[in-house]
């Protein structure tokens, strides 16, 4: 009850405390004289504020505006079409992305290829030749085909009407 | 004249700011954005004035800010408090503007001049260091304004926006893009300094 409530005099002045604090502060005010004169002068300050003069409004200042923002509207569309990309973030990164791809990826797919060993192109003939020389005592039908197409037409998922 | 300016289009005088995407450019966009800044740019220029100080500086803020505004009007929701938008660009305007000059010291314009040339008052604001200053000045906006001045820019924006305009705390927070507590401390502490600088005028007052 004896604590000031210096720091609270603010907050009760806007009639921003909690009930708790509140009554703290009330009850504190009643017996504390050198709060009571804190918590007058805040009020008296707080009235001398809102009391203050309407500061004279510039002569000319609304055309001044006025010109200002006429110049900017006048500006404003040459920034182009690049404008378009600059307000919407997704669009941004998209095209930062796509630049970075493009300044590193290019370069670095033509040195991969220079540098990379290349593999040896298959030989189609030579393979063919050596199917034939291997195949010349094995007809194409061998015996697995019959077994294959038998098993085949008895399986489960593909049952006859 | 000004009016005139204002009354672009026959936009003028409606109650509310309805426009599409599409209108949202060029002279669509520029007289729904001054129908809105002819309601208030009184209280802009009264925030801007308390904020920078002086008349020279709060026009120089309101441009500034409005231009800053204009750009992103975009992003601006019809229906919602226009000043309020415009006073949380333009408390972070002003405290950019604050912090360049802090860097780069700037010669008023009206400061005594030497006989070498040179500005005898080279920073704005520094004759205001002695409290001094602050009684001998006959006009009450004078030292007030001069206390205001002397305040960390952001527990002077808080107090302005609080005790000036009559903004509330989440109104506050919501311009200046603080927390309410944060304003609530803010608050307090530039009231405190203020009522130490002003104890002299409270007084007074407080007698009458």
């Amino acid at each position: 009850m004896n604590e000031h409530v210096t720091d609270r005099l603010s907050a009760y002045l806007d009639g921003a405390l909690n009930a708790g604090d509140l009554e703290r502060v009330e009850a504190h005010l009643e017996v504390c004289g050198s709060c009571g004169r804190a918590y007058r002068e805040l009020q008296t300050l707080q009235q001398m504020l809102r009391g203050l003069p309407e500061p004279a409004m510039p002569e000319g200042l609304t055309e001044r505006v006025h010109w200002r923002l006429q110049r900017e509207t006048a500006r404003a569309p040459r920034r182009g079409a690049l404008a378009w990309f600059a307000v919407r973030p997704p669009f941004r990164i998209a095209l930062a992305c796509a630049t970075l791809l493009l300044i590193l990826g290019l370069p670095t797919a033509w040195i991969a290829d220079r540098l990379m060993p290349r593999e040896t192109p298959l030989d189609t003939d030579a393979y063919v030749r050596e199917y034939l020389v291997l195949s010349v005592d094995r007809p194409l039908g061998d015996e697995a085909a019959p077994t294959f197409v038998t098993s085949d037409t008895s399986t489960p998922e593909s049952p006859r009407p | 004249m000004g009016d005139a300016v204002f009354a672009l289009d026959g936009l003028a005088g409606r109650t509310g700011v309805t426009f599409g995407s599409a209108d949202r450019s060029g002279t669509h966009r520029l007289a729904a954005f001054e129908e809105l800044l002819h309601r208030h740019l009184r209280s802009i220029h009264r925030v801007a004035y308390r904020l920078a100080g002086n008349a020279d500086d709060a026009e120089d803020l309101v441009q500034e800010a409005l231009v800053e505004a204009f750009r992103a009007f975009d992003r601006y929701q019809p229906g919602t408090y226009f000043d309020r938008w415009v006073y949380r660009i333009m408390t972070r305007t002003h405290i950019d503007r604050v912090r360049r000059r802090g860097r780069r010291p700037e010669t008023s314009l009206d400061a005594p001049v030497g006989p070498s040339g040179d500005a005898l008052v080279t920073l704005i604001g520094d004759t205001r260091d002695d409290p001094q200053q602050l009684t001998e000045v006959a006009d009450l906006d004078g030292p007030i304004q001069a206390a205001l001045d002397r305040l960390p820019e952001e527990f002077k924006t808080a107090v302005v926006l609080a005790d000036v305009e009559g903004l509330s705390y989440d109104e506050i927070a919501a311009a200046v893009g603080c927390p309410v507590g944060t304003v609530r401390s803010r608050l307090h502490r530039g009231r405190e300094m203020l009522r130490h600088a002003l104890r002299p005028h409270l007084v007074r007052r407080s007698r009458e």
